[in-house]
């Protein structure tokens, strides 16, 4: 029994997170977390270490279309490790590509390929690395927090936990669907703690590492040099040790795949995602671009770097992804990458941020999770033909009005609200430095 | 657990709690409201359209997977929005009995759009031979309905499905979807249940943490 009310408040938060995200584990399945372990499992079972030239020779396509080494790497060590609890593994990944050879579709559509025999304990497992780096995202936070504000303003490990505990976008996109976006987002949340205490090699080569993950974290090595470096040597220096993790582990792939390997960072599905194949995506892509520029030539100004104070790698990080969310197209999922750094600054009532954190994630979630595999759909494997049965977001808003004018709607708030967060963000003073 | 910090979790677990048990008592009726669509509509750019007018017929035959057929939807296009009406009507494709019947002015059919027939739910309508009449007798040529269909053979058909214009059979079938309402008994819902049990070591396992969690939250 815990005497102190604070550290009790502080476990109780960390057993009910961690009882909400099992809740959902077993039980809940979307398309994408089977995409995310079936090439991985060409590691665990048939010791295929190059899945680039493997993909490209058994599928016959030119790219192969997975996420970075590591990711194939991490989850092919992680499924070969669980191969003892698991061993009808190969029927569940025979059995997902059976159905994505037959064209896809929602979870329901899978579910009819997957074996029923330790369906709930597969998607236990499958989820549950996630668990660890979640877990790791929280000690991270509180270790970082304390830190990052004065006694006055600092309330407690207690404080702003809950927000961790029954986060809605962290339990949706990671227990929910399976998404594996919280390791780069540990990744980087760590690069920033590191930062924050002067370890800048580390914080470059954590970066690094997140990239080799998903590629996004490769957005935050120039503002992180530029801050860091100062001056055109140290820039450079710092801009090469966040690459070295990425030529280190995708070099050796990149000669033993014919390149085949940059599919995981640009292919042409990823360019026509971003928008670059239309006037209106270009015209994006620009102002990212621009607005790029804008915010690493800033970091060089001794006023700007003032400004940002003690909190700079948390607000930089923040200014960086919520440039690329609001310029360029966003899936529901990759808000968990700027959600750490919501969190931090969120930490303090004077940013008034939380409930606009809210609206943000309420607004995303109505214009890009409007699928009926995205709503009750994700519950299939508890009754698939019932829960596919029921009605998606759009389908029920359309009962009433057009979606398409609620999706254009929540598309401008998600905008404009980020906007808004941005600019409470940069009016803050950034004290204590 | 005095703390007013866990009033809000606690309220979602109640809500949690009670909505449980209203679906437990209540499931039958609930979910005799769902709508599972049988087959979805094909792909646009292989469909061809057949105009309906005057003393044309169109009826199509199908089978639906599912029983609690109670909408059927299929796309259609117009020239121009008159006064006619359109017929339609679903009859047992082996006996021929008219089971719904329904007349529409031909300017509520939406335009490349899927319009709806909704009838009394068929609630044992699986395996069985259904057929969807649909007729125009008062419209003119030039203001004509268009049914899509599609020629096929590249596309599944519906099941059983035959496409008659008049007497003639055409190649493939409308542009179609067919819709059933679900009714789930208790009983269907714990075969998920059994399903999870079946796995002894993973039930036992999972099920001891969340107590092992539950017991850790009281006893803090």
């Amino acid at each position: 029994m815990l005497k102190d009310t604070k550290t009790k408040i502080f476990f109780s938060w960390i057993v009910i997170g961690l009882l909400c995200r099992l809740i959902f584990m077993p039980f809940t399945l979307h398309p994408d977390m089977l995409h995310i372990s079936y090439h991985p499992s060409f590691l665990a079972l048939k010791g295929v270490w190059n899945i680039y030239n493997y993909h490209a020779d058994f599928f016959k396509e030119r790219y192969c279309h997975y996420y970075p080494p590591l990711t194939y790497l991490f989850f092919g060590s992680y499924l070969y490790l669980i191969r003892p609890f698991l061993p009808e593994m190969d029927n569940f990944m025979d059995g997902f590509r059976k159905v994505a050879d037959n064209g896809g579709g929602h979870s329901g559509h899978y579910l009819k390929g997957l074996p029923g025999d330790r369906l709930f304990r597969f998607l236990f497992l499958m989820k549950l690395p996630y668990l660890f780096f979640d877990l790791g995202l929280l000690c991270l936070l509180v270790k970082f927090i304390p830190r990052l504000y004065s006694a006055q303003e600092y309330f407690g490990r207690q404080k702003g936990v809950g927000w961790w505990a029954l986060n809605p976008l962290l339990i949706y996109i990671c227990y929910i669907c399976g998404q594996f976006d919280i390791i780069p987002a540990f990744f980087i949340t760590l690069a920033a703690y590191l930062a924050f205490k002067q370890k800048n090699i580390l914080a470059m080569i954590f970066l690094g590492v997140g990239a080799v993950f998903k590629a996004f974290p490769l957005f935050l090595i120039f503002p992180f040099s530029f801050y860091l470096g100062k001056d055109i040597k140290r820039i450079i220096k710092y801009i090469i040790i966040g690459f070295l993790p990425v030529l280190i582990i995708v070099g050796p792939y990149y000669f033993l795949s014919s390149g085949k390997v940059m599919g995981a960072f640009f292919s042409e599905r990823i360019s026509g995602r971003l928008g670059f194949t239309s006037t209106g995506g270009i015209i994006r892509s620009s102002i990212f671009i621009l607005g790029y520029l804008v915010l690493c030539l800033s970091l060089l100004k001794e006023s700007v770097r003032d400004k940002l104070g003690k909190l700079w790698p948390v607000k930089v990080s923040f200014f960086t992804l919520a440039l690329l969310f609001i310029t360029l197209p966003i899936s529901f999922h990759y808000f968990l990458w700027i959600t750490p750094f919501i969190l931090i600054l969120g930490y303090n009532s004077r940013f008034r941020i939380m409930n606009l954190y809210l609206l943000v994630i309420f607004s995303l979630a109505l214009f890009t999770l409007a699928g009926k595999g995205m709503w009750f759909g994700v519950f299939s494997p508890i009754y698939p033909e019932f829960f596919i049965g029921l009605p998606g977001l759009d389908e029920i808003i359309n009962q009433f009005l057009p979606y398409v004018i609620v999706k254009n709607t929540a598309s401008l708030i998600f905008i404009g609200t980020l906007a808004w967060i941005s600019v409470l963000v940069l009016k803050e003073k950034g004290d204590a430095k | 657990m005095q703390n007013k910090n866990f009033l809000i979790p606690l309220f979602f677990v109640l809500a949690l709690l009670i909505i449980t048990a209203i679906f437990y008592i209540k499931c039958d009726y609930i979910f005799s409201q769902l709508v599972v669509p049988d087959i979805v509509e094909w792909k646009k750019p292989s469909q061809k359209t057949s105009s309906l007018y005057g003393n044309r017929v169109v009826r199509q035959y199908f089978v639906p997977n599912f029983n609690g057929l109670f909408r059927i939807g299929f796309r259609t296009e117009y020239n121009e929005a008159s006064g006619a009406k359109i017929e339609l009507s679903l009859r047992e494709g082996d006996t021929d009995r008219e089971l719904s019947r329904e007349g529409i002015p031909l300017k509520k059919f939406p335009k490349n759009k899927m319009y709806r027939f909704s009838f009394p739910p068929q609630w044992d309508s699986a395996g069985k031979n259904y057929c969807l009449n649909i007729s125009a007798p008062q419209a003119e040529a030039e203001t004509n309905l268009k049914l899509l269909f599609d020629p096929g053979p590249f596309f599944h058909k519906m099941k059983g499905g035959k496409l008659y214009f008049g007497d003639k059979e055409l190649p493939g079938d409308l542009s179609m979807v067919s819709e059933c309402r679900v009714r789930v008994k208790r009983s269907e819902f714990f075969s998920a249940w059994h399903s999870f049990l079946s796995d002894k070591g993973f039930a036992v396992f999972y099920i001891g943490i969340m107590i092992i969690g539950l017991t850790v939250l009281i006893f803090l």
